[in-house]
C-alpha cells in the first residue's frame, strides 16, 4: 500500500465537500510536492502529567522487542491495541521506549520543557531550557514550517501559562512559544484568515481586503526594518522573531479563495471556563477532544505540520476517571513502587493497589493518543505524522527523571521501525543517588531521541540540546 | 564620554515589547477606550516572576491576537466617535492635509515621541490604502489599525538619540543618554504601567528629565495623583512575593474544603494589603511585614481577629504578623494538600533576604519529595535534607526560615497541631544578615524582619530588577551601583515603599544605558 494516499482520497475520506478554505494554495502545493515524491513529514509532540506506573507500563517477562501483548489487565497500553474503540488496532504504529532519563533539573518539576529541547532547567521556578525544541527547530529554525500556512502550533489543556512546568514548544534561545488553551482560538488560529475592517463591505470585498492587508504587512515590515537597524546585535532574535510571525500573518491576511479543499470541523462553541484552578476542570475532557480533532484537521488539510500538545491532569471533583479529585497527591504521590519503578533501588513499602489509579490515569492519555491516531489515520497521514508522547516523571511520587515513559507513534515511511517495545536499562547503579557526571552513570537521555528525530527529518546533527556532557548520538531506532 | 556613567555597569541599550497591561493601558490611553483586550492575549512571559521584562516577544500566536485588537479597537473608535473627534476634517479642507495632521498627532502620542519622516510617510501610505475607492474615514482607520500594530507603538525603546545608525564592530562600548521621550515613557511605564501623560511629556519635551530632581517631582506627582501608579505598585510588591500566583493556585477540597470559597478574599487580601499599607498606612516595609492589621476584604474568617485596625476598613489580628503570614504567600508556598516548608522557606531566603542559594539542579542531583506518612509532622517529614551531606548545606539555612511558619496549614489558616502532633514552629536562624536568633514561630521572624535593614535593601534590589527587567536576578547591571545610591537614602526613605521606586528614577544612571 502506498505511504500517502492520493489527494481525492483523502478528501474523500474527509467528507470531501466543498468549502470555503483560506488556504487552498498552500495545500495544493504541499500534495503536488507529496505526488512528486518527496515524502511529507509531520511532527506532534505530546505531554501527559504525572509519569507512569512502570510496573504495568514495563514489557512483560517473555516478550521481545517485537513480539508482545498490550491487552493485558491494567495495561495502560491498551488503548493502542483495541480497535473496537480507536477503529483499528495501531500496535504495528508504536514504538514504546523504557529507560530512556530527561535531564531537565531537580525535582522534576520542570521537565516538560526538557522533552523536545534536551535542555537542562537550572533556575527552579520559572528557569526556562536553553535552546529551542525539536518541532521550532524543524519548523522554524529548518523552514521546514514555510510551506504550509501555519509554521507551527502549540495547543494546551487548561494552563496557558509559559512556564517550562508545562510547555513543550519554545523557540530559539529558548523562549517560550505562546500556547492556545481555548478551541476557538484554535480553530481561529488554524483555519480562519484575518479580516481587515469591520464592514460587511470589508468582508465581501476580496480585493480591497487583499490590499488592505498587504498594505499592513508592507506598514509593519518598513517599521521593524528601521528598528532592526537601530538596536544592537544582541536583540535582532526579537525583531526576527516579530517578523517571522508577520511572514505568518501575511499568510492568514491572504484572501479567501474558495475551491473544493478540506471540509473544515465547525468552529466550536465557547466553553464557560477554560483555565485550571479558575473553573475549567470540568470541560478538560472535552477541550482535550476538540485539540486533537482539530489538530487531525489541521495535519490533514496540510495547514501545519508541526504541532504540540500539553494535556493536564484530571484533578477535580468527578472527573470521567473516577479518580480522586487530588491526582497530583492522591494518585501521582501516593503510588508506592516496586524497585522497577525506583530506579533498581530495593522499596519497602511497595504497593500494587497504588498503581492501578496511575495506570488508570496514563490509560486515560494514551486513549487520547490513540484517538489522535485514529483522526491522522482517517486523513491518510497516520504513517507520514510522528508522534513523542512523553511525560515529565518517571516514578512521580518521587519526582524521578528516570525511566520516563517515551512513546513514539505513527510513523516517518521507513525511518523508523515502529512496532516495537525497547527496554534499556532502567536501574540507578550508584545506589542513593544518580550522578549524571559519573562514567557510571548509565544514563539514555531523551537528547539521544531528540537526535534520531531529527536525523529522520533530514538535518544532519548528531547532538540535541544543552548538557553539561556530550550525550552521544543518535538512538538506534 | 561621560565619566560619571561607568560602561560596565550601565543597562544594555535595548527595545522591551510592552507586557500584555501596559499594552492595555496604552491603548486605553490613546483611544479612550475601556477595552482590556490582552486579556485575550496569551500570558506574559515571566522573567524572575515579573511580566514586565525584556524578554516579551512577538510570535505567531500574539500577533494574530495584535491583528485582531488592532481591527476590534479600530473599530469601536470609529462607532464610538473618537477617530471622528482625533481626526477632524471639515468639507473644505483637503483631507489628505487632514489625514498628515493627524498621523504627526495621533502618532506622537502612540509612539511617545515625535515621528520621524519616513515613519510618516509609511501611515500616509496607509491613509492612501484605506481611503482609496472608500473614504477619509476609513483612510484614517486604516492608520490606526497600522499603528496599533506597529513596532513604534508596541515596543519601548532605549536607544538613545545616537542610535540613527548601526554599531560598526570597531566602535568600542558607547555610554548613550536615553532621548527625552524614551526618558519620560521609561518613568511612566515604571511607575505608572501606562504611557506618560502630557505633562510629563511637557517636562520632556523642555529637556527636564535629565536632571534626577525632575524626575523625583515626576514620579512624586504620578504616585500621588495616578490610580495606575498605586495599582502598579501593588503589582511590583506581589510579583516580588510571588504572591500574585495565588491566583493560579488549586487546593485538593477534601483538605481544603474551604479553600475555594476563601480564595476570592485571599486574593483580594494581596491588592488591597499592600495598597493600603503603601498609600494609606505607613508606606514602609516595617509594616509591610510587621502589620497586625489587615484590611477587611481579606479572609478574615481564617483569622483570629480582634479589634478594628488603624486604618478605615481594616481589622487588628490576633494570630499574625504581616504579609508573610497572611493566606496568600502562605498557600502559594504550599502544596494542594500540605504546607511546604521549602517552598517557604526558599520564598524568604531568596526574596525577602536575597540570600543567594544555588538550585539543587546545579549539583546535578535528584530530589525526591518526601512520602506521605501519616505518623510524621510535616517538619518531620522534611527534616530528611538535614540527614544528607549535600542537601543540608543549603537547607539546614532554608528549613528554618520554613519551619517557622509550620502553624499555618496548606491554605494558611492556624493549626495546633499536624498529623495528630503538636506542631513545633520554634527555629533558629543563623545567616549573619543581620536578623539571626531563635523564633518560637513566624510571626517573630516576621517582627525581626520587619526591622531589618537587610529586608529593605533586598527590596530596592527587586525594585531594581524590575525596571531593569533584563531578567537576571544573579548579575543585574547596575544593581550594586544602585544598591550605593539607595544607601545614601534617609532611613526612613530606605523604609518607604514609594521612597525607593522614587530612588530608581532619580539614580544617576536611570536615562543612561551601555551602546554595544
Amino acid at each position: 500500500m502506498s505511504k500517502f494516499r492520493s489527494r481525492r482520497a483523502f478528501l474523500s475520506a474527509i467528507g470531501g465537500s466543498v468549502a470555503a478554505l483560506p488556504f487552498l494554495r498552500v495545500v495544493e502545493n504541499s500534495y503536488a510536492q507529496e505526488e512528486g515524491g518527496a515524502a511529507l513529514q509531520r511532527f506532534i509532540g505530546v505531554y501527559h502529567p504525572h509519569g507512569i506506573a512502570a510496573e504495568l507500563f514495563t514489557r512483560r517477562d517473555g516478550e521481545t522487542e517485537t513480539e508482545f501483548d498490550l491487552g493485558y489487565a491494567d495495561s495502560p497500553l491498551q488503548p493502542f491495541d483495541d480497535a473496537q474503540t480507536y477503529g483499528k488496532s495501531f500496535k504495528d504504529k508504536l514504538i514504546a521506549i523504557e529507560g530512556l532519563d530527561l535531564l531537565s533539573d531537580t525535582n522534576a518539576h520542570n521537565s516538560a520543557g526538557t522533552i523536545l529541547t534536551g535542555s537542562r532547567i537550572i533556575d527552579g521556578d520559572g528557569g526556562r531550557p536553553l535552546n529551542a525544541s525539536i518541532d521550532q527547530f524543524l519548523a522554524i529554525e529548518q523552514g521546514l514550517g514555510d510551506a504550509t500556512a501555519v509554521s507551527s502550533v502549540a495547543l494546551a489543556v487548561g494552563n496557558a501559562e509559559l512556564s517550562a512546568r508545562e510547555t513543550l514548544s519554545f523557540g530559539s534561545g529558548g523562549i517560550p512559544v505562546s500556547k492556545i488553551i481555548d478551541p476557538v482560538a484554535a480553530f481561529d488560529f488554524l483555519f480562519t484568515q484575518v479580516i481587515v475592517g469591520s464592514s460587511s463591505e470589508a468582508k465581501t470585498d476580496a480585493e480591497r481586503q487583499r490590499r488592505l492587508g498587504r498594505s499592513l504587512i508592507d506598514f509593519v515590515n518598513s517599521d521593524l526594518k528601521r528598528l532592526r537597524g537601530r538596536v544592537g546585535e544582541y536583540e535582532l532574535q526579537k525583531v526576527d522573531q516579530h517578523v517571522t510571525a508577520l511572514r505568518e500573518l501575511e499568510k492568514k491576511f491572504q484572501a479567501a479563495q474558495t475551491a473544493d479543499a478540506c471540509k473544515l470541523p465547525p468552529r466550536p462553541t465557547a466553553f464557560p471556563a477554560l483555565e485550571r484552578y479558575n473553573g475549567g476542570e470540568p470541560y478538560f475532557d472535552a477541550i482535550t477532544d476538540l485539540h486533537i480533532d482539530l489538530l487531525a484537521v489541521a495535519l490533514g488539510c496540510d495547514i501545519t505540520r508541526f504541532a504540540t500538545l500539553v494535556m493536564a491532569d484530571l484533578s477535580y471533583p468527578d472527573n470521567p476517571l473516577g479518580l480522586p479529585e487530588d491526582n497530583h497527591a492522591s494518585v501521582a504521590h501516593t503510588y508506592a513502587s516496586s524497585a522497577l519503578g525506583n530506579e533498581g533501588r530495593p522499596v519497602a513499602n511497595e504497593d500494587p493497589a497504588t498503581w492501578l489509579p496511575l495506570a488508570k490515569f496514563n490509560r486515560y492519555a494514551y486513549g487520547k493518543v490513540a484517538r489522535l491516531m485514529q483522526r491522522l489515520d482517517e486523513a491518510g497521514i497516520l504513517d507520514s505524522t510522528l508522534l513523542y508522547v512523553s511525560s515529565d516523571m518517571g516514578n512521580p511520587a518521587i519526582h524521578s527523571t528516570r525511566n520516563v515513559p517515551t512513546l513514539l507513534a505513527g510513523g516517518l515511511g521507513d525511518k523508523l521501525r515502529m512496532g516495537r517495545r525497547i527496554k534499556y536499562r532502567t536501574d540507578c547503579p550508584l545506589g542513593e543517588r544518580c550522578d549524571a557526571t559519573s562514567d557510571d552513570y548509565q544514563t539514555i537521555p531523551n537528547n539521544r531521541l531528540l537526535v534520531s528525530i531529527a536525523q529522520a527529518f533530514g538535518s544532519d546533527l548528531d547532538e540535541y540540546g544543552t548538557q553539561p556532557y556530550p550525550t552521544q548520538g543518535p538512538l538506534d531506532l | 564620554m561621560n565619566a560619571v556613567h561607568d560602561p560596565s555597569t550601565l543597562l544594555l541599550a535595548r527595545i522591551r515589547r510592552l507586557a500584555n497591561a501596559e499594552y492595555d493601558a496604552s491603548v486605553q490611553a490613546l483611544l479612550s477606550t475601556d477595552a482590556s483586550p490582552a486579556l485575550g492575549f496569551p500570558p506574559d512571559l515571566r522573567q524572575d516572576g515579573f511580566s514586565v521584562n525584556a524578554d516579551q516577544r512577538i510570535d505567531t500566536v500574539l500577533i494574530a491576537r495584535l491583528s485582531i485588537a488592532a481591527d476590534a479597537l479600530t473599530s469601536e473608535a470609529q462607532d464610538a466617535g473618537t477617530l471622528a473627534r482625533l481626526a477632524p476634517c471639515d468639507d473644505a479642507d483637503d483631507p489628505a492635509e487632514c489625514a498628515k495632521r493627524f498621523i504627526s498627532r495621533f502618532g506622537q502620542r502612540a509612539y511617545r515621541r515625535p515621528l520621524d519622516e519616513d515613519e510618516a510617510k509609511d501611515l500616509y501610505s496607509l491613509y492612501v490604502a484605506g481611503a482609496q475607492d472608500a473614504t477619509y474615514e476609513e483612510g484614517i482607520a486604516h492608520v490606526v489599525r497600522g499603528v496599533l500594530q506597529s513596532a513604534g507603538f508596541l515596543y519601548l525603546t532605549e536607544l538613545g538619540a545616537a542610535a540613527g545608525e548601526p554599531s560598526t564592530p570597531s566602535e568600542a562600548p558607547q555610554p548613550v543618554e536615553l532621548t527625552p521621550y524614551e526618558m519620560a515613557s521609561a518613568l511612566s511605564y515604571f511607575l505608572t504601567s501606562a504611557p506618560p501623560d502630557a505633562e510629563l511629556l511637557e517636562a520632556a519635551t523642555r529637556g527636564e528629565l535629565s536632571d534626577p530632581e525632575n524626575r523625583a517631582v515626576q514620579a512624586r506627582r504620578l504616585l500621588a495623583n495616578d490610580p495606575r501608579a498605586r495599582d502598579t505598585t501593588v503589582r511590583l510588591v506581589r510579583e516580588w512575593l510571588g504572591i500574585d500566583r495565588i491566583e493560579r493556585r488549586g487546593k485538593d477540597s477534601l483538605v481544603y474544603p474551604d479553600f475555594a470559597s476563601d480564595r476570592p478574599s485571599i486574593i483580594a487580601e494581596s491588592k488591597d494589603f499592600v495598597r493600603a499599607v503603601a498609600f494609606r498606612a505607613s508606606g514602609t516595609l516595617s509594616e509591610l511585614f510587621g502589620a497586625t492589621w489587615t484590611v477587611d476584604s481579606g479572609p478574615l474568617e481564617l483569622y483570629e481577629t480582634g479589634a478594628k485596625g488603624p486604618i478605615k476598613g481594616s481589622t487588628e489580628l490576633k494570630d499574625r504578623v504581616g504579609i508573610l503570614n497572611q493566606a496568600a504567600f502562605l498557600a502559594t508556598y504550599a502544596n494542594a494538600n500540605e504546607s511546604h516548608p521549602v517552598f517557604r522557606g526558599v520564598a524568604v531566603a531568596r526574596r525577602v533576604t536575597c540570600m543567594h542559594l544555588d538550585s539543587p539542579a546545579s549539583f546535578n542531583i535528584q530530589v525526591f519529595p518526601p512520602l506521605p506518612d501519616p505518623s510524621l509532622t510535616t517538619r518531620e517529614r522534611y527534616d530528611v535534607h538535614a540527614k544528607d551531606e549535600i542537601c543540608a548545606g543549603c537547607h539546614d539555612l532554608i528549613d528554618p526560615l520554613g519551619f517557622a511558619f509550620e502553624h499555618f496549614d496548606g491554605m494558611g489558616a492556624y493549626r495546633q497541631k499536624d498529623n495528630g502532633q503538636n506542631v513545633d514552629s520554634s527555629v533558629e536562624v543563623a545567616f549573619g544578615q543581620g536578623f539571626d536568633g531563635s523564633f518560637a514561630d513566624s510571626n517573630e521572624l516576621a517582627r525581626t524582619l520587619a526591622a531589618s535593614e537587610t529586608v529593605k535593601e533586598c527590596f530596592a534590589r527587586f525594585m531594581y530588577r524590575a525596571a531593569a527587567a533584563d531578567g537576571d536576578s544573579a548579575a543585574t547591571l547596575g544593581e550594586p551601583e544602585f544598591i550605593d545610591f539607595w544607601k545614601t537614602r534617609s532611613a526612613e526613605q530606605r523604609d518607604s515603599l514609594q521612597e525607593t521606586l522614587i530612588a530608581f528614577v532619580k539614580q544617576p544612571d536611570f536615562g543612561w544605558r551601555l551602546r554595544l
